[in-house]
């Protein structure tokens, strides 16, 4: 970051309290974080705190009651996830934090083979915390925590003096402290929010206002296409007519539909609860037509999820997969109406050759 | 095909957006191009365009475009798929018709660019080998309708452009370093272990005889657009994939047998690259290298043998750019063509994919 920074964030700390802000991108952008990417990454970060107490009370007192205690810990743990998970740049990229926390997708299961060899180890000197350090980020996020949880094997936390559970611990202090990093680096001083909010020309990342929310409402717009893409679709593969699903995440937890809804929801709150506010009279009916979009989405999910079958299952089962594919309708209908539509209604330029690498 | 909406140079004067410094060019390129594009109806195709910017033909496709290669005796013309596709079709500019479409093997994906041998009878394409994590240069048979004849290794993974020299003996590849797979379509799997690379392929043997990696300071530099100048270096755009507070360095420049890249440009001039170089291209004589940021909404010019910036020109989402003549041809997502600083054409509602090729 150019050391220009504190100095504008400093300006732009002094304007925003001098005076009311008008509505436009700024303000916006303030609302955005403010009310919704900074709570969410607290709530997030308050969560791996509890996440990493309820593993130690269980490992320190191992029985069924605190198993269930940390099952149901991490099951929050991964809906706060699932509401900030859209926010794939800046903090979440610096120090590898996203990876660090969420090793996905795991390609042909090669993450996985690491966590059972760790899960079933017998010595616990490699989840001493230097040595653990050193240990691939993808053995220490909550996908791992989630096997070591839910996953083969998980029976032998109640018993105690259990190896796999020196590994929960590990995983759980990673979480905790990459999650805290995480909250603070949007939130201190300086600090992203500082940066979004001090657009302009001489502002390495954003030279106005106009860039920042348009970063902000494209990782929404993607975390859309995530959700259609890289959860849902691959759960809907087959061969020669046969379901071969790639379950989506937290599948083992037992909510991996609730999680997809949060993702929706915390990424259409970024157009509904906030952008739409820019919106002109005549332009007001996008934000209508987004919510239609959405409630629908959102209708299907909590169906499916009502069901409490595993996701392979409902793959499986004639009536669910239909759901799940009539799911994708509203899904491309809100993508569309992010990526597409909201930009120009907003005087935003998505570029068509900026928008993914090639 | 919806009309263009010309404008004439005596005109430009009183749009903003033209460069007080544009100098007025006669439109006297004769040459004609390639761009895919997305039309006004959201479908893709391939449009031949003369060097007034005008559209002669469009051929749809069946999926986005990227680019195309042309073989040396000009019989030839493939318009690759944007990556990860499953097609490239081959076209007859005189019909303005598609006479192949070329599917992928099961276990492969192209990779959006590919070029001839240099007597014509070879195609050769950037594949990715997505179940073996690894890149293939795929090699097909224009004479046998463009079987699959074999492959080689790219010598990385995610080979992305490749070239070959004007030696005629050898590719330049840049291996891009991303790991992907269809199953996840343009998910970047391996971002935190990600090494790009630049490898030399011998044409007659497939052998790697040269390769030289990114440097790890900057192991999240994806390069993976290359052209060769007139004094035989490679001119690489990379795509950074790591923070902007990084300030990683986007244009690298490699000669056979050297350790290791080098950079060109300043900070600033790296920095308004926004960490993405969409396209870059040498002159018809091979003195200039102009690349393109869509991100930054930046044309670049250098000059090659001094290694030093020309002219820089802001066109936002400018992504394509070919040689063309003695300067070159650039467009963007919104429909606009230009040369060097003065605007060519906009065709309403089109928007131009990530590269131009000359015919």
């Amino acid at each position: 970051m150019r050391s220009l920074i504190p100095v504008l964030v400093a300006l732009a700390t002094f304007s925003a309290c001098t005076q009311e802000e008008t509505l436009g991108p700024r303000a916006v952008v303030r609302s955005i974080l403010e009310q919704q990417v900074i709570p969410d990454n607290n709530a997030f970060s308050a969560a791996a705190r509890e996440q990493e107490d309820a593993v130690k009370a269980l490992c320190t007192s191992p029985d069924t009651k605190g198993l269930e205690a940390a099952r149901d810990s991490f099951r929050n743990l991964a809906l706060s996830w699932s509401r900030i998970e859209w926010l794939s740049f800046g903090p979440a990229r610096e120090g590898n934090r996203r990876e660090t926390l969420f090793f996905w997708p795991d390609n042909r299961g090669r993450g996985l083979r690491q966590i059972e060899e760790l899960a079933a180890s017998t010595d616990a000197r490699q989840f001493e915390t230097a040595a653990f350090a050193g240990k691939s980020v993808a053995v220490k996020g909550m996908p791992a925590l989630e096997y070591v949880l839910f996953g083969v094997g998980a029976d032998s936390l109640t018993t105690s003096g259990s190896v796999r559970c020196a590994y929960a611990v590990a995983i759980a202090a990673s979480v905790q402290s990459t999650a805290r990093d995480l909250a603070n680096a949007w939130s201190a001083k300086n600090g992203y929010r500082d940066v979004m909010l001090a657009a302009g020309p001489e502002n390495a990342q954003y030279r106005n206002h106009k860039e920042a929310l348009q970063k902000l409402l494209t990782a929404a717009g993607e975390q859309i296409q995530i959700v259609r893409d890289l959860k849902l679709k691959p759960l809907l593969l087959e061969k020669n007519g046969a379901p071969t699903p790639i379950s989506p995440p937290f599948s083992d937890a037992g909510i991996p539909f609730d999680a997809i809804s949060a993702n929706v929801d915390s990424a259409s709150a970024v157009f509904l609860k906030h952008a739409s506010r820019l919106l002109s009279e005549e332009s007001a009916y996008r934000a209508e037509s987004l919510q239609f979009e959405v409630d629908t989405a959102r209708n299907v999910l909590a169906e499916i999820g009502k069901q409490k079958l595993p996701a392979a299952q409902v793959a499986a089962d004639a009536a669910s997969r239909q759901r799940l594919t009539y799911l994708l309708v509203p899904l491309d209908g809100a993508h569309s109406l992010m990526a597409t539509v909201y930009p120009p209604a907003l005087g935003l330029v998505m570029g068509f050759n900026s928008l993914d690498g090639d | 095909m919806q009309a263009s909406r010309r404008l004439v140079l005596g005109a430009l004067g009183a749009l903003p957006f033209v460069s007080a410094c544009g100098h007025s060019t006669a439109i006297t390129d004769t040459s004609r191009y390639l761009a895919c594009a997305r039309t006004p109806e959201g479908t893709f195709a391939a449009v031949v365009l003369n060097g007034a910017g005008e559209m002669l033909s469009t051929i749809p496709l069946p999926g986005r475009g990227h680019t195309a290669a042309i073989s040396p005796d000009k019989a030839h013309v493939i318009v690759f798929g944007r990556r990860p596709s499953e097609f490239m079709v081959a076209i007859n500019l005189e019909t303005s018709k598609p006479i192949a479409e070329i599917r992928s093997r099961a276990d492969r994906r192209f990779y959006g660019h590919g070029c001839f041998s240099a007597d014509s009878k070879l195609l050769y394409a950037s594949e990715n080998a997505y179940q073996e994590t690894s890149g293939v240069i795929g090699v097909y048979d224009p004479a046998d309708g463009y079987k699959r004849v074999g492959e080689v290794p790219s010598g990385g993974i995610g080979p992305h452009q490749l070239i070959l020299l004007r030696d005629g003996k050898t590719f330049a590849v840049a291996n891009g370093g991303i790991e992907t797979d269809p199953d996840f379509p343009r998910a970047k799997l391996n971002l935190t272990t990600m090494i790009s690379n630049l490898a030399y392929l011998d044409v007659a043997t497939g052998k790697i005889v040269d390769c030289v990696e990114a440097p790890q300071d900057f192991h999240q530099l994806s390069l993976r657009h290359i052209a060769e100048t007139a004094d035989g270096a490679i001119w690489i755009g990379g795509q950074y994939e790591g923070l902007a507070s990084d300030h990683a360095p986007l244009i690298a420049i490699h000669r056979r047998g050297e350790a290791a890249l080098e950079f060109a440009g300043t900070q600033p001039d790296n920095t308004v690259l926004d960490n993405y170089i969409g396209s870059l291209v040498s002159s018809a004589d091979h003195s200039k290298i102009a690349l393109t940021s869509p991100r930054g909404g930046i044309l670049q010019v250098w000059h090659a043998g001094d290694r030093k910036l020309l002219t820089q020109q802001s066109i936002m989402d400018v992504c394509g750019v070919s040689p063309a003549g003695s300067d070159f041809l650039a467009s963007d997502g919104a429909g606009r063509l230009w040369r060097s600083s003065d605007l060519l054409a906009l065709e309403e509602g089109w928007s131009w994919d990530n590269h131009i090729v000359p015919l």
